[in-house]
């Protein structure tokens, strides 16, 4: 080890920053190194004065006007009103009476608009479960869709028209065509008529553009709905 | 190796809990006792760093006013000593930067503070006034770093352990020897050049 290091260790070594195994190290190194047992004497000098100096504890002249300037100060600062913090502030706001006044008003405003708007939802909502509990709802899965189509009679009744009855619930009479249908309104949207190729499989049967346009538009022109309950005649 | 007092803590004890505690719900006549208790120890510490007495009562004001203010964040596991004494060095070391700026304090004697200002070694036995030793203090410490000086101020003038220091001045314990070593070589080589190796009438 270096007498640099040695002379690190010899500096810190005042008052017991340095491990007891650094101790013996430096110890055994005075014992035979000139230099350093130098240092150590010069630093022996040295803490002569510094521990005198750290002896030393000054005073103010007067701790008694210290005393009481603290706490002058200390009640100066008391007795101040706190600054507020941002919330309060905002808060100290609505205590201006225009301020207060409009914030009724509008606060007021709200809970009205709100009410009405509450009392209209309610409603609505009424009105809306009326209507699911009405038969209406109830007859959409027994409603019967009636039609009167002399060419989907007549293809109906032939051998072609057998997935017909197998795709809709399709009861073909002399007189009329009744289908069964769960979502009556669905199938009487124009676009379901339109599409009814689709529906009933026509393209699978072979009619051509021509006989299901005068489906349809026989279809269109006789359909007339009819709800049965209990799936009995209305 | 040299027997140290240790602080506050050791001939004096710390403060009881409820001085601390009723201080903290603003009694102001509890807070007069912990004033009048750490007054001394406040200003001693900021005289030995500032080695001027006005500016020193001024860092003692602030620092229990910052106390008053802050008590609400001291955490009673820790030593009231030493909350204080931080406060204390960080409003010592905001003086002393400013007073640098200034250079009022350090450099109003129309010279920089020399060795030929410390007194004859006789004269040490008789030393009373503390503007004197103030005054060595000041020329002794002059070539240190803030932190040198710092460092010193606290352990060897001020009597606080390593730990204590660690604590007070945020610095790691490896940061804290480093500076100790090197501000206690600085003071001794100036103290040897000036009075000798050989032991006078000390």
């Amino acid at each position: 080890m270096s007498c640099e290091r040695y002379q690190r260790l010899l500096h810190l070594n005042r008052s017991g920053e340095i491990s007891k195994h650094e101790a013996d190290e430096l110890r055994q190194h005075l014992r035979l190194c000139e230099k350093c047992s130098l240092e150590l004497q010069r630093i022996e000098r040295a803490d002569g004065f510094i521990d005198h100096l750290g002896d030393f504890s000054p005073s103010p002249k007067n701790p008694e006007k210290l005393t009481a300037d603290i706490l002058r100060r200390v009640r100066a600062e008391s007795a101040a009103p706190k600054p507020l913090n941002p919330l309060n502030r905002f808060l100290d706001f609505f205590l201006l009476p225009s301020v207060r006044y409009s914030t009724v008003a509008i606060i007021s405003l709200v809970i009205l608009t709100s009410a009405t708007q509450l009392v209209m939802m309610l409603n609505d909502v009424s009105n809306l479960e009326q209507r699911m509990a009405s038969p209406v709802r109830h007859d959409a899965t027994e409603a019967t869709y009636t039609m009167q189509s002399k060419t989907l009679q007549e293809v109906a009744k032939s051998e072609r028209g057998r997935p017909i009855k197998e795709n809709v619930s399709l009861t073909v009479t002399n007189d009329r065509i009744d289908v069964s249908a769960k979502k009556v309104d669905t199938f009487l949207s124009d676009y379901n008529l339109r599409n009814l190729s689709t529906v009933l499989g026509a393209s699978a049967l072979g009619i051509d553009k021509k006989t299901l346009e005068k489906i349809v538009n026989e279809v269109k022109a006789t359909a007339e709905r009819s709800f049965r309950l209990d799936g009995k005649g209305a | 190796m040299r027997e140290y007092k240790n602080d506050i803590a050791g001939s004096h004890g710390e403060v009881q809990a409820d001085v601390v505690s009723r201080s903290q719900c603003r009694d102001l006549a509890a807070f007069e006792q912990l004033v009048r208790k750490y007054q001394p120890y406040a200003f001693s510490l900021a005289m030995k760093f500032l080695c001027d007495e006005a500016e020193a009562s001024d860092v003692v004001q602030d620092s229990f006013l910052r106390v008053w203010k802050n008590i609400d964040h001291y955490d009673p596991n820790q030593k009231f000593s030493t909350w204080l004494y931080k406060i204390v060095t960080n409003l010592c070391v905001d003086r002393f930067r400013a007073l640098k700026r200034n250079r009022s304090i350090f450099l109003s004697r129309d010279r920089d503070p020399m060795m030929e200002d410390l007194p004859d070694e006789r004269d040490w036995v008789t030393l009373q006034s503390q503007e004197q030793l103030a005054d060595i203090i000041r020329t002794l410490s002059n070539r240190l770093s803030r932190t040198q000086r710092l460092v010193f101020t606290l352990r060897d003038l001020q009597d606080l352990t390593v730990e204590e220091v660690v604590e007070i001045t945020g610095l790691s314990i490896g940061s804290v020897k480093t500076n100790l070593h090197y501000a206690r070589k600085s003071i001794r080589d100036t103290l040897v050049r000036h009075y000798g190796v050989v032991r006078g009438e000390l």
